[in-house]
């Protein structure tokens, strides 16, 4: 959609300007959100500081001593002669992630089957179906920001937070679907748990925005096998 | 190395930097000197590299041992620090040798102190920065504990100690931390869906810095405003003004989560960030609209005037 015509971009900050490609989730833009990030950076050579993706826009920081947000707004304008087009040259990487569906690590599970009039074996096999896009990181370090949740088990966020979720939660806010990668507050509705490691000191995060997420049930010993910790979920509200 | 034995942290104490550049995409908060000013002066006292990292000290009631000879510099809230109940010069450089004890107080006004050695606090890097963000847990970057011990690079030379004691910034450089002057905000990507009456309460308003503020944002309590709802996530800069669900402007800050799903009214510069970050919960506090290119000149003000200065010789 405005992706045809040419995003908006505005600054944001003394160090920030923001680039806007619509203002509705849509899949299709990933791959030129991704195109734009890769390009960006010859870009603005010497003056990029950070480069954050979302689901819809770009953030670009750079050093305000470098340049001022016109000469970077002037840049960034000539960003689509830079970028290479080919048959998804900018597709993400394939994650399959694990999870071990179960109320004693999902305490959501149960209830958002009930709310969608669903079973605990069909909440599973609809969450596993999809094939998520990492559209951010954000929240905590390597907390990938997915979706789309199939509209049959979207739920919105608890009304009250959890104070603490454990890590390896995975969670269901409305359409958007993640993993928390460490031990958090949380308000997301949590219906199992995955064994991987989400961040590292040493890895950084394993997803990227831009990836392709696929979920796979696993039962106990298997998420206990690849390292899981099942300690049983404990509860708390802020 | 030896450097300085942590006795009392005081509440909330860290090292912080410049902060760490590059990585927000990978869900790191960037954290970084919440003062940016007072960072830089305590830097520059000592002609250390603007990225060297500082103790950010909040509300005093710190106390430190030194376990080498050390050249130090201090600014931010005045603690009515002394050496060995000497009491020191607020905003200027001075010496401890091994063993002597250096002891803040409680500051009458402003909240955060920088406390900078020659050549920089040798604590853990990640990421290219030594900056804790103490939410993030990771290894060695969270707040100061007592008898934690900061290295230094290496011990100050006798003979390099005169030309640095007298050193005190200028009266006129430093910041006055009781001013109620404004607070400049430049008008954010969603400023336009809010509504004139609105935006007319957020400028005219005086709002009160609540309880649960930290490095991460400062929530205001004041006329609440009609949120014009969610948007979809994005980035958040420091300086951010979002206002949630309940009406209660929030003023994001260098702990910042990395990504927000809140409409933003406005956006304070860095240098106004520095002067938030040192009120307290309880004080008040206005707004007052201001233009990009007006702050953008501004820090270029900032940056000339610590990249060109100067310590007159004694």
């Amino acid at each position: 959609m405005a992706a045809s015509s040419g995003p908006s971009i505005g600054p944001l900050s003394e160090d920030a300007v923001l680039i806007t490609f619509g203002n509705t989730i849509d899949p299709d833009l990933s791959a030129v959100i991704r195109a734009w990030c890769d390009a960006i950076p010859g870009v603005l050579a010497g003056m990029l500081t950070d480069l954050v993706p979302s689901y819809t826009s770009i953030t670009v920081y750079y050093d305000p001593v470098k340049a001022d947000f016109r000469q970077v707004i002037h840049r960034l304008r000539s960003v689509p002669e830079h970028i290479t087009t080919g048959p998804r040259h900018n597709a993400g990487r394939e994650v399959e992630l694990p999870v071990w569906y179960h109320p004693a690590v999902g305490p959501d599970l149960e209830p958002l089957a009930r709310a969608c009039d669903l079973t605990v074996e069909q909440v599973i096999e609809r969450h596993t179906a999809g094939r998520y896009q990492v559209y951010a990181l954000g929240f905590s370090p390597g907390f990938g920001f997915m979706g789309l949740v199939d509209e049959s088990i979207a739920q919105p966020r608890l009304e009250r937070p959890r104070v603490k979720v454990p890590a390896g939660s995975v969670g269901i806010a409305n359409r958007q679907t993640a993993v928390y990668p460490a031990a958090s507050p949380g308000g997301w509705r949590v219906i199992g748990r995955c064994p991987t490691r989400l961040f590292s000191e040493d890895d950084l995060a394993l997803l990227s925005a831009g990836d392709t997420v696929r979920f796979r049930a696993i039962d106990r010993d298997t998420f206990r096998a690849l390292g899981g910790d099942d300690a049983p979920f404990e509860e708390g509200h802020t | 190395m030896d450097g300085l034995r942590i006795d009392n942290p005081g509440p909330r104490s860290t090292v912080q930097d410049l902060g760490r550049r590059g990585y927000q995409h990978k869900g790191l908060s960037p954290g970084g000197a919440a003062d940016l000013n007072s960072y830089r002066w305590a830097n520059q006292l000592l002609d250390n590299d603007a990225n060297e990292a500082c103790l950010e000290i909040t509300f005093g009631g710190f106390i430190a041992t030194a376990t080498a000879p050390l050249l130090l510099a201090l600014t931010g809230a005045d603690c009515e620090a002394s050496v060995n109940d000497r009491p020191l010069r607020p905003w200027g450089c001075f010496f401890m040798a091994s063993g002597d004890r250096l002891h803040l107080r409680r500051p009458a006004t402003g909240l955060l102190s920088y406390l900078a050695v020659a050549g920089g606090w040798q604590t853990r890097q990640f990421c290219g920065s030594r900056s804790a963000v103490a939410r993030e847990g990771l290894t060695g970057l969270g707040f100061l504990s007592k008898g934690e011990m900061l290295p230094i690079a290496e011990p100050v030379s006798e003979n390099t100690l005169p030309a640095y004691l007298d050193r005190t910034v200028p009266k006129h450089l430093i910041p006055d931390m009781d001013s109620d002057a404004p607070f400049r905000v430049m008008p954010g990507p969603e400023q336009a869906l809010f509504s004139h009456i609105d935006l007319t309460r957020f400028i005219h308003g005086q709002y009160c810095i609540g309880q649960q503020s930290d490095r991460m944002g400062y929530r205001l309590e004041g006329p609440p405003l009609n949120s014009p709802g969610g948007i979809t996530s994005r980035a958040v800069c420091c300086g951010t003004v979002q206002v949630p669900g309940d009406g209660n402007p929030m003023v994001l800050l260098n702990d910042r989560q990395t990504i927000g799903g809140f409409p933003v009214l406005g956006v304070l510069p860095a240098l106004e960030c520095s002067r938030l970050a040192q009120k307290r919960p309880g004080q008040r506090l206005s707004f007052r609209w201001a233009d990009i290119a007006d702050c953008q000149s501004e820090r270029l003000l900032f940056e000339r005037l610590h990249h060109q200065m100067l310590w007159s010789a004694r």
